[in-house]
C-alpha cells in the first residue's frame, strides 16, 4: 500500500491528465501564459551568495516556475534571498502580498521536502556535486552552477547518478542558450570555416582586472578569526578538509580561490569558454587527449589556486586549442579582434570565427549571416538558460548542458590545474577517462570527502 | 614500493594491530582545524607512509586526514589499515573510514562492514549501507534483501539506493539474475520514487520482452511513479526508439498518459547524434579507396531485423555499410528489413549478405506468439525456408558478414552457430569498456589494417562466445589481449571459456562460401573509427569474393606473450607457461596453509624440483617454512602441528613473464590464536634470453602482542642434539630426475664441506639423468639478513636421491622475536640453464645486494 500523500508532481499530472485530448503545454507552444499554481515546477534555491542572488531574478521572471524554498549556512544571506522572493512573487499576486517561502541552514532538510520538484545548486564549488547526487537521489532535478566538481571522481559519480536516476540536469553555462554562441558552433561543426583545426578559450583568471582585483591584493587573509555568529561553519565546510576561518574564506569571492574548496578560475569562469569550444568542435562526449599547461601560483596568502595560466591541448580528432586566462591572452586575441576578457575563437582552413557575450566576428562576415540547411548540424536551440531547465523538468527532455558535456569540460580545467601543479603534460585516455601512463598525475582527479559525507 | 617500504608499512600495521586505543570519540568534525600539510599525503603519499598514517588514527586531531591519505594511497596495505581501523576508530572518523572503503570498492571489508548496517548511529548505518551497495559482488545482493526486511521503514531510502547501486555493479558483472531480482523488489511501492523510478531504468536496460511489457504497464497501469519512471525512460537516449514508436499510438494510452508523452515528443530535442552528424563522422572517417577493386559490380544486402534487445545503433551501422559502399565502389548497398528480403528471388540479386546486430529469430513475425496456431504455422514454414535459403546463399559461394549482436541472431537455430563458427554467451565486458587488442594473424589480408598497433585497444561491449566457437574451427584475426586488459573479479567470474578465448574478428568458410564476423558494433563511435571501417572494408571484400585470404582455422591458440609464454591462473595456484610446458607455478594452498613453487623447472619444461618426496613428504619443492615457533611444530604434518593462514592480498603479473605475490601468513598453534604474522613478498622476473629467471623472496616476521621463540632440533654438539638438526627457513629439494650435483658456496667450499658453513650464496648445479639437460638453482643471502652471512644446511644422498640445500638462520641459535621489533629476510633465488661459474654467481650476488640496498638508501 502506497503510504505516501498524493504530492505535487501528481497533481501537475492530474491537472494535465484532464486536458484530453492533450495539449501542448505552454513553453512548448512558446506562448506565454501563467500556469495556476499547482502546475507550476517548484524551486529550491541553494546558496544564496553573489551567485545564487543573481541567478534568483532569472528563476523569478519564469512564469511556469515557483521558487518555495532557500538553503544557505549564513543566515543573513538566506533571509535576504527569501526576502527577495516573497517581494517578487508579491508584486505579481493580485494581493500585492506573498507567503511560502521557507528558508533553511541545512540542504538536507530543504531536499526532504516532497513539494519540492527541482534546486538550483550555487554554492561554493566544493558543495556543487555532493548536493546535487543527494537532491538527485531525493527525487529531485537539478541545475547546477559551474564549475562541476572539486575533483574528476566527483564528477563522473555525479553523472553516473544523474543518469541512472533519469533525473534533469542543467549546467549553469549559460552561453549555450545565447544565440551568438550556437552559431559560431555551428559554423564551426559544419566545416562552413572550413575543416576545424584549432581553437582559443580565455577567461578572466585570478588577476583579472575589475571585479576580480581585490582577490588578487594580498592574496587572502591566512589570520584565523572567531566564525562570526549565524553562520554554520561546519557545515558550510561540509565535505571540505577542515581549515581555519579566515577574513576571506567565505567571502563571496574569496572561496572561489581557495583550493581546498575549489581549483579556481582556471574552471569556474574556464567552464564557459570550455563549454563552446567542445560544442564547436562536436566533443561534448571527450577532453583532450593531451594537456600541456603553464601557469602561476600566489607564493603566499590563501589564495592557493592557479592565478594565470596558459595551458595547450590536443584532442584526438587532431584538433589543437589554447586554453588562457585573459591578460595572457590579450596580446594574441588582440591582433585579430576586438578584446574582451573572455571568448571562444574557432580556427578552421578557410578562416575563423570568434564568440563572446559583447558579440560575434569573423574573417568573413558573410558567415555571420549564414543560413543552415536540412542536413547540416543543428545545434540544440534554448533561447532561455532557465526557461530551458524548467521546460525540461515539465517535459522530461534533457536539457541544453547535459551532465555528460559538463563532465569533459570540466575535465580540461582539471587536466590543466593537474599539469600546471605537476609541471609536465598529461596524456588523457577518453576512453577510459583517467591520465594515462602517470599513476602520481592519475591520483589527483580524486578528492577525498571530508567524514561522515559521501557521494 | 621497496622491500623496506613493505617492510616498515608492515611494522606500523602491527603496532597498529596492538597499540591503537579506540581512545577518540567525535574528533575530524568542526573544531579540529587540520594541518595543510596532511593534504600532501592524499595526493602524493605511499605505501610507506601507512604506518604513521596508522598511527595517527589514533590520535582524535589527526585521525580524519590520516583516513582520508588511507583513501588515497593505492594498494592493498592502505586497504589493510582502513579495515583495521573499522574496529579501532569511534564516531564521525569511522563512517569516514567505511565511507572510504566503498570508494575504493574493498571486497574483503564486506564483513565487517555488515554488522554496523544495523547500528543506531543513522550516519553510520547509512555509510555501511551505501559502501555494501558500491561494493557490491554476489551474494550482497542478497544481504541487502535480507537486511531490508530487518529495518525500519526510516531507513528505507539509503537502503534503496545501496541496493539500486548493487543492482547497477551486479549486473556489469555479469550476474543478471541476482541484480534483476533485487531491481524487481526495489519497483514496490514501499520504496521512494526516486529509488523505483532507478530501478524501472535499470530493468529497461535488460530489453527484451520482458522490458516491453515493463514499459506498457508502466504507461497504462494506475501507478504514478511508475508512469513517470516510463516517461524518464523515453526521455533518455536509449529509450528514443521506444518513444517514436508511440508517437503513432498515443491514443492508446490513458489520457493523462498521453500528454507526457506528447510534451516529450514536442520537446523535440531528442538528444543523441542526429543521423545527419553520424553521417558525417562516418563520412570524415572512411578510407578513400578499397584495396582491391571489385572483380565486377557487387550488391550487398545490409540487414537490420531485430527483436529483443534492439541496438541503437543500428542506424549508424547501415549508414557505414551504406556509404562504405558507396565511398570506394566496392558494393551498393540495399538497406532492408522485411522477410522478402530472404526470398530466393531477391537473394538472387546480391554477392553478399551483411548482418547489421541483428537479434533473435528475426524470420519469425514479431507477434509470433499471439498469433492464431494456424498462421504460427505458417510463419513457421516462412522461417524454415528463409533459413534453408540464407544457408544456401553462403554454401553456394556468396558470403556473410556478421558484426556485433549479428552473432545472437537465431539463438534456437544449431546451424547457425555451424554457418558463423560460434554462438553468442554473454558480454564480460558492459557497454563502454575498453579491452585491449591483440592482433592474431597480422599477415591475415583481411587483418591488414590492424597492423603495426593501428588499434591497440577498443571501448564497446565486448562478448564470450560459446561453442561451437573454437580456434580449430575459425582463423581468429583479432582478440582481446587478456594480459594487458584488466580484469575485474566480477568479470573473471562471467568467464565461461577454460582457454579464455575472446575473439573479436575472424573468418571462415562455409561450403564454397566465406564467413567474416567482428565483434564491434554497439558503441556509436566504433562506426566512424576509422581502422574499423578500414577493416570491414576489407572483411566485406573478403565475403564477396574480391579479397582473397585464407580460411584454414588457427588450430591453435595464438601467441601469447613474448616468446610463447603465457599465464594460467588457478584457484590458488599461478603458472607460467611456454606453450603447453610449465615454467614455473606458484601454489597458495590455502586449505594445507602452505606456499611454496612447483615445479620450478626450465624454458623448456625441464622441472628441476621435487613435491611431496616419499622420504619427506612434507618437503615442498621451493618453499619457506619455520621448524618450531614457541615450540609447536610447523615443519612436517604431524599431530598437534602449528597452523597457517595464508591471505594473499596482492597477485600482478605483466606480459612480460613478470610477477609479484604479496600475503601475509598468520601462524598459530592448534586451537589458540595468531602468534606471529609474516608479510611476504615474491617478485618472479621475467626469464631472460637465456632462460634464466630470479625469484626474489623478502619475508617480514612479527610478533603478535608478545615475543615469539623461532627453533629447530638442535644439532648434534647441543644438548639433546641430532645429527640432522639446525635446519628451517627457505630450501630447496632437487628433482628425483637429477643427477651429477655439485654444490658450492660463495667461500670456495663445495659439496658437504659447506653444510654448517656461513655463505653469502650456496648453489648446486647438476643434470636431468632422463635428457642430460644441465640447470642450476642458487639461493642468494642478503647482506641485512639479521645473521648474515647465513650457515648453509646441505643434505647431498645421491642413492635416494636426497639433495636438499638452504640457508639455515637458526642453526647455532634459535632467535626471540620480540614484540613490535619485525624481522625481515630476503632471499634472491637463481634459476638457471647449464652450468654456473662462481664467478657469475658472485656477481649476482652483489647485483643483489646492491641493488636492495639502493633501495633503502631512497627512503
Amino acid at each position: 500500500m502506497r503510504q505516501r500523500p498524493p504530492s505535487r508532481r501528481d497533481l501537475i499530472r492530474a491537472a494535465a491528465g484532464a486536458a484530453a485530448p492533450w495539449i501542448l503545454p505552454s513553453i512548448a507552444r512558446g506562448r506565454g501564459r501563467i500556469p495556476p499554481p499547482s502546475e507550476r515546477v517548484t524551486l529550491g534555491m541553494i546558496g544564496a551568495g553573489g551567485r545564487g542572488t543573481w541567478l534568483l531574478p532569472q528563476f523569478l521572471a519564469l512564469p511556469d516556475a515557483q521558487c518555495v524554498a532557500v538553503c544557505d549556512p549564513f543566515t543573513d544571506r538566506r533571509e535576504r534571498l527569501r526576502s527577495s522572493i516573497e517581494a517578487g512573487y508579491a508584486e505579481r499576486a493580485p494581493s500585492g502580498e506573498h507567503h511560502g517561502c521557507t528558508a533553511h541552514n541545512d540542504f538536507r532538510e530543504l531536499l526532504a521536502r516532497e513539494d519540492v520538484d527541482a534546486v538550483v545548486i550555487a554554492t561554493p564549488d566544493h558543495w556543487h556535486v555532493p548536493i546535487a547526487t543527494a537532491a538527485v537521489r531525493a527525487g529531485k532535478d537539478v541545475y547546477v552552477e559551474k564549475p562541476l566538481g572539486l575533483a574528476v571522481t566527483w564528477n563522473q559519480a555525479l553523472r553516473e547518478t544523474v543518469q541512472r536516476y533519469g533525473a534533469v540536469f542543467q549546467y549553469g553555462t549559460q552561453q549555450r542558450s545565447d544565440r551568438n554562441f550556437r552559431h559560431a558552433c555551428e559554423l564551426a561543426r559544419n566545416g562552413v570555416l572550413g575543416d576545424l583545426e584549432r581553437i582559443e578559450a580565455w577567461c578572466p583568471g585570478m588577476a583579472a582586472p575589475g571585479w576580480y582585483e581585490t582577490t588578487s591584493k594580498g592574496g587572502g587573509s591566512t589570520a584565523p578569526i572567531p566564525v562570526p555568529d549565524g553562520f554554520d561553519y561546519d557545515l558550510w565546510l561540509g565535505p571540505a578538509p577542515a581549515s581555519p576561518y579566515t577574513k576571506d574564506r567565505c567571502s563571496e569571492w574569496g572561496a572561489y580561490h581557495v583550493y581546498d574548496n575549489s581549483i579556481g578560475f582556471i574552471a569556474g569562469w574556464g567552464a564557459h569558454p570550455l563549454d563552446i569550444a567542445q560544442w564547436g568542435n562536436g566533443t561534448d562526449g571527450e577532453a583532450p587527449v593531451f594537456v600541456e599547461g603553464k601557469g602561476t601560483i600566489n607564493a603566499e596568502g590563501l589564495f592557493d589556486t592557479i592565478r594565470d595560466w596558459d595551458v595547450h591541448c590536443r584532442y584526438a580528432n587532431g584538433v589543437t586549442m589554447r586554453f588562457l586566462d585573459a591578460r595572457t591572452a590579450q596580446d594574441a586575441v588582440e591582433a585579430y579582434r576586438p578584446f574582451n576578457d573572455h571568448g571562444t575563437t574557432f580556427f578552421g582552413a578557410k578562416g575563423w570565427v570568434s564568440v563572446d557575450r559583447g558579440g560575434i566576428y569573423a574573417s568573413d562576415p558573410a558567415w555571420l549571416g549564414h543560413t543552415f540547411g536540412p542536413d547540416d548540424i543543428h545545434l540544440y536551440e534554448s533561447g532561455n538558460h532557465y526557461a530551458n531547465f524548467v521546460g525540461c523538468v515539465r517535459s522530461r527532455a534533457r536539457a541544453v548542458c547535459t551532465v555528460e558535456a559538463a563532465v569533459q569540460s570540466d575535465v580540461i580545467s582539471h587536466l590543466g590545474d593537474i599539469s600546471i601543479r605537476l609541471g609536465h603534460p598529461l596524456r588523457w585516455d577518453p576512453a577510459a577517462e583517467t591520465i594515462s601512463g602517470d599513476e602520481a598525475a592519475a591520483r589527483l582527479l580524486h578528492r577525498p570527502l571530508r567524514s561522515p559525507w559521501r557521494l | 614500493m621497496t622491500r623496506r617500504g613493505r617492510a616498515a608499512a608492515l611494522a606500523g600495521l602491527f603496532l597498529a594491530c596492538g597499540g591503537l586505543a579506540a581512545a577518540q570519540e567525535r574528533p575530524g568534525a568542526a573544531g579540529t582545524i587540520e594541518a595543510a600539510q596532511d593534504r600532501r599525503l592524499e595526493r602524493a603519499g605511499t605505501t610507506r607512509d601507512v604506518p604513521l598514517l596508522v598511527e595517527r588514527l589514533g590520535d582524535p586531531a589527526a585521525a580524519e586526514a590520516a583516513r582520508r591519505a588511507l583513501e588515497c594511497i593505492p594498494g592493498e596495505l592502505a586497504l589493510a589499515a582502513l579495515r583495521d581501523a573499522i574496529g579501532s576508530t569511534r564516531g564521525v572518523v569511522r563512517t569516514g573510514v567505511v565511507n572510504s572503503l566503498g570508494v575504493r570498492r574493498d571486497r574483503r571489508a564486506l564483513e565487517a562492514i555488515l554488522p554496523l548496517a544495523a547500528v543506531e548511529d543513522p550516519e553510520l548505518a547509512g555509510a555501511a549501507v551505501a559502501a555494501l551497495g558500491r561494493i557490491g559482488g554476489p551474494g550482497t545482493g542478497r544481504l541487502l534483501v535480507d537486511l531490508e526486511t530487518r529495518l525500519d521503514a526510516a531507513r528505507r531510502a539509503d537502503l534503496g539506493h545501496a541496493m539500486l547501486e548493487c543492482a547497477v555493479v551486479l549486473r556489469a558483472a555479469g550476474d543478471e539474475g541476482e541484480a534483476e531480482a533485487i531491481l524487481e523488489i526495489l519497483l514496490h511501492p514501499r520504496f521512494p520514487r526516486a529509488v523505483r523510478a532507478g530501478a524501472f531504468l535499470a530493468q529497461m536496460e535488460f530489453g527484451g520482452e520482458p522490458a516491453r511489457t515493463l514499459l506498457e504497464r508502466a504507461l497504462t497501469g494506475g501507478d504514478e511513479d511508475l508512469a513517470e519512471a516510463a516517461v524518464r525512460h523515453l526521455a533518455r537516449p536509449a529509450g528514443r526508439g521506444a518513444l517514436l514508436a508511440l508517437a503513432g499510438r498515443l491514443g492508446g494510452l490513458p489520457a493523462a498518459r498521453q500528454e507526457r508523452v506528447a510534451r516529450l515528443l514536442a520537446a523535440g530535442q531528442l538528444e543523441g547524434r542526429t543521423p545527419a552528424e553520424e553521417a558525417a563522422r562516418i563520412r570524415a572517417a572512411l578510407p578513400s579507396a578499397s584495396r582491391v577493386p571489385p572483380k565486377k559490380p557487387r550488391r550487398l544486402l545490409v540487414y537490420s531485423r531485430c527483436f529483443g534487445f534492439v541496438h541503437d545503433s543500428i542506424p549508424s551501422g547501415e549508414a557505414a555499410f551504406a556509404l562504405l559502399g558507396e565511398r570506394t565502389g566496392a558494393w551498393t548497398a540495399e538497406v532492408r528489413d522485411d522477410l522478402a528480403a530472404f526470398e530466393v528471388e531477391s537473394l538472387r540479386r546480391f554477392d553478399g549478405v551483411l548482418l547489421n546486430n541483428t537479434n533473435n529469430a528475426i524470420f519469425l513475425p514479431e507477434d509470433f506468439e499471439s498469433l492464431p496456431p494456424a498462421e504460427q504455422r505458417e510463419a513457421e514454414e516462412i522461417d524454415a525456408r528463409l533459413k534453408k535459403n540464407l544457408l544456401d546463399f553462403v554454401a553456394s559461394g556468396r558470403g556473410l558478414a556478421v558484426i556485433h549482436a549479428g552473432i545472437a541472431t537465431f539463438r534456437e537455430w544449431p546451424e547457425f552457430g555451424t554457418l558463423i563458427g560460434a554462438r553468442f554467451e554473454n558480454h564480460p565486458w558492459n557497454a563502454g569498456s575498453t579491452v585491449a587488442l591483440k592482433v592474431d594473424d597480422p599477415a591475415h589480408p583481411v587483418a591488414a589494417a590492424l597492423r603495426d598497433g593501428a588499434f591497440p585497444a577498443i571501448t564497446d561491449e565486448i562478448y564470450q562466445l560459446a561453442a561451437p566457437y573454437g580456434r580449430d574451427r575459425v582463423r581468429v584475426l583479432l582478440s582481446v589481449d587478456l594480459a594487458r586488459t584488466e580484469v575485474t573479479p566480477e568479470q573473471e567470474s562471467a568467464f565461461r571459456r577454460a582457454d579464455r578465448d575472446f575473439p573479436l574478428s575472424y573468418v571462415k568458410g562455409y561450403g564454397r562460401g566465406r564467413v567474416f564476423y567482428n565483434a564491434f558494433g554497439h558503441q556509436h563511435d566504433v562506426f566512424w573509427n576509422p581502422v574499423v571501417l578500414q577493416h570491414w572494408l576489407d572483411g566485406v571484400q573478403f565475403v564477396l569474393g574480391d579479397l582473397p585470404a585464407d580460411t584454414t582455422p588457427s588450430a591453435r591458440e595464438a601467441g601469447a606473450p613474448p616468446g610463447g609464454l603465457a599465464w594460467q591462473e588457478g584457484p590458488s595456484s599461478l603458472a607460467l607457461r611456454k606453450e603447453e610446458d610449465i615454467v614455473w607455478q606458484l601454489v597458495h594452498d590455502e586449505a594445507i596453509g602452505k606456499v611454496y613453487f612447483h615445479p620450478v623447472a626450465l624454458l623448456d619444461g625441464t622441472p628441476l624440483t621435487w613435491l611431496n618426496p616419499p622420504d619427506h613428504v612434507w618437503h615442498r619443492s621451493l618453499w619457506f617454512e619455520w621448524k618450531f615457533i614457541d615450540g609447536v611444530n610447523y615443519w612436517e604434518d604431524v599431530p598437534g602441528k602449528g597452523l597457517t593462514a595464508i591471505d594473499v592480498l596482492d597477485t600482478t603479473w605483466g606480459p612480460d613473464g613478470s610477477a609479484v605475490f604479496g600475503m601475509t601468513i598468520d601462524y598459530r598453534p592448534p586451537g589458540g590464536e595468531p602468534v606471529l604474522r609474516e608479510l611476504r613478498w615474491i617478485e618472479v622476473s621475467a626469464p631472460d634470453a637465456a632462460g634464466a629467471y630470479r625469484i626474489d623472496w623478502t619475508g617480514t616476521f612479527a610478533a603478535l602482542g608478545r615475543d615469539v621463540v623461532l627453533d629447530r632440533t638442535p644439532p648434534a654438539d647441543e644438548p639433546g642434539g641430532q645429527s640432522w638438526g639446525g635446519y628451517s627457513g627457505l630450501s630447496v629439494r632437487l628433482a628425483k630426475e637429477t643427477r651429477d650435483w655439485r654444490i658450492a658456496d660463495s667461500e670456495g667450499r663445495t659439496g658437504l664441506n659447506c653444510h654448517r658453513q656461513p655463505a653469502r650464496w650456496i648453489h648446486a648445479d647438476f643434470a636431468r639423468s632422463d635428457t642430460g639437460r644441465e640447470a642450476g638453482i642458487a639461493i642468494l643471502d642478503h647482506p641485512a639478513n639479521p645473521r648474515h652471512p647465513t650457515p648453509s644446511f646441505v643434505v647431498s644422498q645421491p642413492e635416494q636421491p636426497f639433495v636438499y640445500y638452504s640457508p639455515a638462520p637458526l642453526f647455532d641459535a634459535p632467535l626471540v622475536l620480540r614484540a613490535g621489533e619485525p624481522l625481515t629476510l630476503r632471499y634472491r633465488i637463481l634459476i638457471h640453464p647449464g652450468r654456473a661459474a662462481p664467478a657469475d654467481l658472485e656477481r649476482e650476488w652483489q647485483a643483489f645486494a646492491d641493488q636492495a640496498l639502493a633501495s633503502d638508501s631512497n627512503r
